[in-house]
């Protein structure tokens, strides 16, 4: 420890106002900060602070995703290398075979699930976090301030987000839309209107819609060797249903399976058990905020409610319970992880309520009677992101003539 | 009586007790320029002169007709003044033998103009914009603070109720004075001096509970028009004491806390004291003294060493600042947090010692619940917060800047994770404001 400070203090002088790489500061700032708190003082008038820094509220989120990466990991072994095993190929059809092969494909064991997964995953993640940070470190340059941390969460939350079977360019290219789209024109972390992880999610969807759509992306080796053996489905349940409603999904997955996370789907989406320990961390160290999550269970609880009443012949989305809505496509990661984003969401108490309700009252109007999408978390988000001002600027201008009021009464 | 939810009592350790005793010999007082927003001097002493306890020192140029009197009697030791010769303090050195001006408050009419003539009137303070009142002007509502909910202060009660027969008493004079409504707000369960035609409200609750911007915005919110002043309870005495007994009063009770003092304690301190004098021997290595709280006050520099005229405590944390490997792991036990970030808001220590780390650096501003949960005023913390930093003035007066003093805000700019320092934000728009009216 003491050497690596040594090691600081002595690159300092460079890095700093008349330095040789003055221009580079961000970059010696984001090794210091990793290593140690910035030695920065209090100023009149206040002369303590709170503990928490953005750094560390972002490594929370950071850290709580692990679960859900890493029951991620494990998924898409899984549920690769049955396949594999069930058509009888050792080989995924393209270069992660070479990195698969030094483990094996034996479908029983554990050890290969993971590590199929991460030979799977970790390019992606590594894809997506290199790209991102270049262009973070780029903008923090041209604009003089430092790095912000919000970028480990857009990230990872980004790279969770993409089918197992992604091209490493597309990740590229969609963490590239939604930092620099999404986020640094708007003036970086804490000027966003988007959602940055989801905006490059969406680009990615309505770019490439065959690698991100449709039966065959969810399950790694499925698109290259399109071997499909009879009965065999790679559908995620929210594809099912949507074809076949309830009595379909039930035939092909049970719901504790669904809610276990033993499904195809994004990386990280599957498992609600992974997803709810986050929500837990989140929630008990208040930097989510339950009013979004509960407004946007509870939106989704009576829109689904709802169909279920109407019922229709035609349409077997009507008909799918909300816990069903819970449990299949990416419900549960939006809510937890991307609905909850401070930035983009509502800044108001009654508006993070709203704000919570309109995401669960769209994301089940586009699942249900929206025929181009089956999937509509994503979307929703969006959509509530957008109209997080507006629902701001009412409540605000609510709370401003009644304070009026009130003044005119006395 | 007004019981408030949200908030924040930080748990610092070393908050002084009960009784109250005689501060050392102070040997230089001093009147300290910041204390008085967009105070301008011209001044009517030169350094070497004597004067007397009631002595005018200088005129306030923007408010003209209000002077500013000595504290002591004795030597003007120095005239200290900043960048662009800003006004920073007079220094008065006080002599064994001090003698007082002559003052005879014979009629309400003389009492009236004597006030700023003798600086008593600077004990009130408008709200909006905060400033010394100017002369001639009659307020419509005065808020009497007799609450402190700030770190390390003690209830104002425990030291009143030693002149509670002259607190009273003021009250009235005040009343028969100004004609006007007069709000006394008090926290201790024990205050039970009522007198008929003054209105009384009791507070409780965490900081910020105890500030006077509070009780103003639950009582009778300010806008641009309102005459309101605010004054706290030894405010009230300094005011008895010259309208009702002719006298200028020197000393003030100051509560002396926080980890680096040895010894906490109140004492009854003069007014303008050094403060360096005043914890002589009680204080530890290293620290940082601060004239007011920890949330709302100033650094002790060899500038600025005087206690602030509306500061009712003085406070030191420790100015060591340890490197802390690998911040964003570690479990924290002895870190204070008001969001669950780290162990210790579930495994609790009953008091932190806090340093002067600002623990973090400057970033955008990301919205977590944080502001609305330390924030009880029907506000919209965080749209004022916003509006504020870009400097949108119309959209802050609408949201409420109006009704807001700094130390208001002290507790946003303390959970604020992106550390943004709104009081001095708030300041500069205050200012800005006032400007824009004239």
């Amino acid at each position: 420890m003491k050497f690596l400070r040594n090691l600081f203090d002595d690159a300092k002088p460079s890095f700093s106002k008349g330095g040789t790489a003055e221009k580079y500061f961000p970059i010696y700032d984001i090794f210091e900060n990793l290593f140690f708190l910035s030695r920065n003082k209090t100023k009149n008038p206040i002369h303590i602070r709170d503990a928490l820094d953005i750094q560390r509220m972002m490594v929370i989120v950071w850290l709580s995703t692990f679960p859900a990466m890493f029951f991620g990991m494990y998924n898409i072994g899984n549920q690769s290398l049955e396949y594999l095993a069930l058509i009888d190929t050792p080989n995924t059809g393209d270069w992660h075979h070479y990195l698969v092969n030094i483990f094996g494909y034996e479908p029983n064991s554990f050890i290969n699930k993971m590590w199929f997964g991460a030979v799977y995953f970790i390019p992606i993640y590594a894809t997506t976090f290199l790209v991102g940070i270049s262009w973070e470190i780029l903008f923090a340059i041209i604009r003089k301030h430092e790095v912000n941390e919000g970028f480990f969460v857009s990230s990872v939350l980004f790279a969770l987000s993409c089918p197992p079977d992604l091209p490493l360019w597309q990740a590229a290219l969609g963490i590239t839309f939604g930092i620099v789209i999404g986020k640094e024109i708007f003036g970086g972390t804490g000027k966003n209107f988007l959602n940055p992880a989801l905006t490059g999610r969406a680009f990615l969807y309505f770019a490439y819609p065959s690698d991100i759509s449709g039966d065959k992306v969810w399950i790694s080796g499925l698109g290259d060797q399109m071997i499909i053996p009879q009965g065999y489905s790679g559908a995620t349940p929210l594809g099912v249903a949507a074809e076949s409603g309830v009595p379909g999904l039930t035939d092909k997955f049970s719901w504790f399976d669904a809610f276990a996370g033993n499904i195809p789907g994004s990386v990280g989406e599957t498992s609600i058990i992974a997803i709810s320990i986050a929500a837990v961390i989140l929630l008990m160290t208040r930097i989510a905020s339950y009013r979004i999550m509960l407004g946007t269970l509870l939106g989704m609880f009576v829109t689904s409610s709802l169909f279920n009443i109407i019922g229709s012949e035609t349409n077997p989305m009507f008909n799918v319970p909300f816990y069903w809505h819970l449990v299949i496509g990416s419900f549960a990661f939006g809510l937890v992880f991307m609905a909850t984003e401070p930035v983009s969401g509502s800044g108001t108490n009654k508006g993070r309520w709203i704000y919570g309700i309109v995401i669960g009252v769209t994301v089940v109007l586009i699942r249900v009677v929206n025929p181009a999408f089956p999937e509509g978390m994503m979307l929703a988000i969006l959509f509530a992101n957008l109209l997080a001002p507006v629902i701001d600027h009412l409540v605000v201008n609510n709370n401003i003539q009644k304070k009026l009021k009130y003044r005119e009464a006395l | 009586m007004y019981n408030l939810k949200k908030g924040l009592n930080i748990p610092i350790s070393g908050s002084p007790e009960g009784t109250v005793s005689d501060s050392t010999k102070i040997s230089h007082v001093g009147i300290l320029g910041p204390d008085y927003i967009g105070m301008k001097p011209t001044m009517m002493v030169e350094v070497g002169d004597q004067v007397k306890i009631g002595s005018v020192l200088f005129e306030d140029k923007k408010n003209p007709g209000v002077f500013f009197t000595s504290p002591a009697g004795g030597l003007i030791k120095s005239i200290n003044r900043g960048e662009k010769r800003r006004f920073i303090s007079i220094e008065v050195e006080v002599a064994d033998q001090e003698n007082q001006v002559e003052i005879l408050n014979d009629s309400d009419e003389i009492l009236l103009r004597n006030l700023s003539k003798y600086g008593v009137i600077n004990n009130f303070r408008t709200r909006p914009f905060n400033k010394t009142p100017k002369p001639n002007d009659i307020p419509n509502d005065i808020f009497v603070n007799v609450c402190d909910t700030n770190p390390l202060s003690v209830d104002p009660y425990i030291y009143l109720q030693h002149e509670i027969d002259l607190f009273n008493r003021s009250l009235m004079k005040l009343k028969e004075i100004f004609n006007c409504n007069i709000h006394v707000c008090y926290q201790n369960n024990d205050f039970n001096n009522f007198i008929d035609g003054i209105n009384y409200y009791n507070f409780k609750g965490p900081h910020p509970a105890g500030l006077p911007g509070t009780h103003i915005h639950f009582i009778k919110p300010v806008d641009i028009n309102s005459k309101c002043w605010y004054i706290d309870g030894q405010g009230i005495l300094s005011f008895g004491d010259f309208a009702l007994n002719n006298k200028i009063r020197t000393s003030r009770y100051v509560s002396i806390g926080g980890p680096s003092i040895i010894e906490p304690k109140i004492v009854k301190a003069r007014i303008g004291s050094d403060c360096r004098e005043l914890v002589a021997g009680n204080l530890k290595d290293n620290s940082r003294l601060i004239s007011g709280s920890v949330l709302n006050g100033y650094e002790i520099t060899d500038s600025l060493t005087f206690l602030g005229f509306y500061h009712n405590q003085i406070s030191a944390i420790s100015d060591e600042v340890p490197d802390t490997f690998l911040n964003w792991l570690m479990p924290g036990s002895k870190l204070h947090s008001n969001l669950g970030a780290f162990i210790s808001s579930w495994v609790k220590p009953d008091e932190f010692e806090f340093n002067t780390a600002l623990n973090g650096s400057n970033r955008g501003i990301v919205p977590v619940a944080a502001y609305e949960e330390v924030m009880p005023l029907n506000i919209m913390s965080l749209q004022l917060l916003k509006s504020i930093v870009v400097k949108d003035i119309e959209n802050a007066i609408k949201l409420g800047v109006l009704e807001l003093a700094p130390e208001d805000l002290s507790l946003c700019s303390y959970v604020c994770p992106s550390k943004y320092d709104y009081s001095s934000i708030l300041d500069e728009n205050l200012e800005l404001i006032y400007k824009e009216l004239q």
